[in-house]
């Protein structure tokens, strides 16, 4: 009961906090934004390529189905936001923090999550996403603290509405960046989880998988050169990309078939990764992650 | 008036939750909101591509909308992507992919002097069951191993492996009554480009002329493959 009166009061605290901000945060939304809107009459390229990745927290509830446990640990701690003074920093470490409020969200861990939310309201704020978490969304924490999967789908939603900003306002070099700072979050918590190498585990199989995701993940980069921040998260990300590259593609040998109105798509890959190139891959995302957050 | 219409066309583009909103799936198992899910503005004639990752293990369920200004019968094709070795002294027949940044040379994402898929550090052929067994001789493993490269210099630099990256068509609704709804599984991991065409006037231009614009979703489900049988 006491921990509940603790914890709602410092929900209190942060909605007072929300609501003195109304006002500048009315004054930002009154604005012209720019947007991506395209015009009638105007000349554009026929063909559009999106790679959407998918959210930190399918990576969680991944390893969270399968048995992996939480290792609160693992979590970038809040007071590291202090020192994420360039733009750069403070973009990779909100995807960070979303991927972390994710992961806490899903194993419940309800003190992590508020405190989490707190920091990702900051940073985003720091960053002019105002939306990332409005006072709405701040209720329905409150009002969800004990139900797994709706905290889960709140801090989700952070992700997705981040996402949606910077895209709306053409500020891709920024959510390029984002988008790293979740994905790499979610393989070094994910690759952090594994006590001993398997190579029947399916995380194990889905880490190597990642390998397919990166590929997308540093196409979408390399449309951002231009950028110097996104030219120097490229050559950071060399070394993974270069282990990456190590892993076997095994050609799943089978047909397209179809049937009862579902097809099933032959000639997928199995990724192959052995111990020893789990382990360095391991090295490789943590001195990456160390990089990030420190 | 202009500028009302202006606003009217403005308000129809914002499509940031579209698809949560209006793809509804048609009935069956439920399954779980994939978040590689994603709407966009889309003109008429224009195409978008969108590139996922199907992984192993689960059903996926994509349903497209549209708003009615675009029309209904949205083009939905789907390719598998893959990285081929090409072999010096073969033709290519297949269908050569052609994305902005990538060119026929080794320009793709893995596509560097690291990067041996047929190597000696990488290819061992007493496990690896599924390898295109003409890629494997030891003749061709010799001239484009990394240590080979790496011993000689410039000269070899010539002869690193080359890679194009090539997409096969595994599914066009267009042979489905332009069905806006599909469900598939993968047999292993699969790095897919879902292509959403919406009709309009044909050129082979590389741009267009906005005319109308209207939003379009593409929702993507997924769940746990079920296990049948013994």
């Amino acid at each position: 009961m006491r921990n509940l009166f603790i914890l709602l009061a410092c929900l209190s605290l942060l909605t007072a906090c929300a609501e003195k901000q109304t006002e500048s945060e009315k004054q930002v939304k009154d604005q012209p934004k720019e947007t991506a809107t395209e015009k009638q009459g105007e000349v554009v390229p026929k063909r559009k390529t999106f790679y959407p990745i998918a959210s930190p927290e399918q990576m969680f509830e991944f390893i969270s189905d399968n048995g992996i446990g939480y290792r609160k640990e693992l979590i970038n701690s809040a007071e590291n936001q202090q020192a994420y003074t360039e733009s750069s920093k403070k973009a990779l470490n909100l995807g960070v923090y979303i991927a972390d409020l994710s992961y806490a969200a899903a194993y419940q861990d309800v003190e992590s999550t508020i405190e989490l939310y707190r920091v990702v309201r900051a940073l985003g704020s720091d960053l002019n996403i105002d939306e990332i978490m409005n006072e709405k969304m701040m209720k329905q924490v409150e009002d969800n603290l004990q139900n797994k999967d709706s905290l889960a789908m709140i801090a989700g939603r952070s992700y997705f509405r981040a996402v949606d900003y910077l895209e709306e306002n053409e500020m891709q070099a920024k959510l390029a960046l984002l988008s790293v700072g979740g994905w790499i979050e979610g393989l070094y918590i994910s690759i952090n989880s594994i006590a001993d190498f398997n190579t029947n585990s399916p995380t194990v199989q889905r880490i190597a998988d990642q390998k397919i995701t990166f590929g997308n993940l540093y196409n979408y980069l390399k449309k951002q050169t231009g950028d110097a921040e996104v030219e120097q998260c490229l050559e950071d990300l060399e070394p993974i990309r270069t282990l990456f590259a190590t892993l076997l593609e095994k050609k799943v040998e089978s047909q397209n078939a179809q049937s009862e109105g579902r097809m099933r798509f032959g000639g997928g890959k199995k990724i192959v990764i052995t111990e020893a190139q789990f382990n360095l891959l391991k090295e490789a995302v943590n001195a990456y992650r160390t990089n990030i957050v420190e | 008036m202009g500028s009302l219409f202006f606003a009217g066309l403005n308000a129809q583009s914002d499509c940031r939750y579209f698809h949560r909103k209006n793809c509804v799936p048609e009935e069956g198992v439920e399954m779980r909101y994939d978040s590689q899910s994603k709407s966009a503005v889309m003109a008429k004639g224009q195409t978008s591509e969108f590139h996922l990752v199907a992984y192993n293990g689960l059903d996926y369920r994509l349903s497209i909308c549209s708003d009615e200004v675009i029309g209904d019968q949205i083009q939905l094709k789907i390719f598998e992507k893959d990285r081929v070795l090409i072999k010096p002294e073969e033709l290519v027949q297949e269908e050569v992919y052609e994305e902005e940044q990538i060119s026929n040379e080794a320009e793709d994402e893995y596509a560097d002097e690291t990067y041996n898929e047929y190597g000696d550090d990488s290819y061992d052929d007493s496990y690896d069951e599924y390898a295109d067994d003409s890629y494997g001789d030891d003749a061709y493993a010799d001239a484009y191993s990394y240590g080979s490269a790496e011993a000689s210099g410039a000269a070899a630099k010539k002869e690193q492996p080359k890679f194009k990256l090539v997409k096969e068509l595994l599914y066009d609704n267009a042979e489905n009554s332009y069905s806006k709804s599909l469900q598939f599984t993968a047999e292993g991991t699969m790095s897919l480009v879902l292509e959403i065409s919406v009709p309009g006037e044909t050129s082979s231009m590389s741009k267009l002329k906005i005319k109308e614009t209207g939003c379009v979703g593409v929702l993507v489900e997924h769940v746990k493959s079920q296990k049948t049988g013994f």
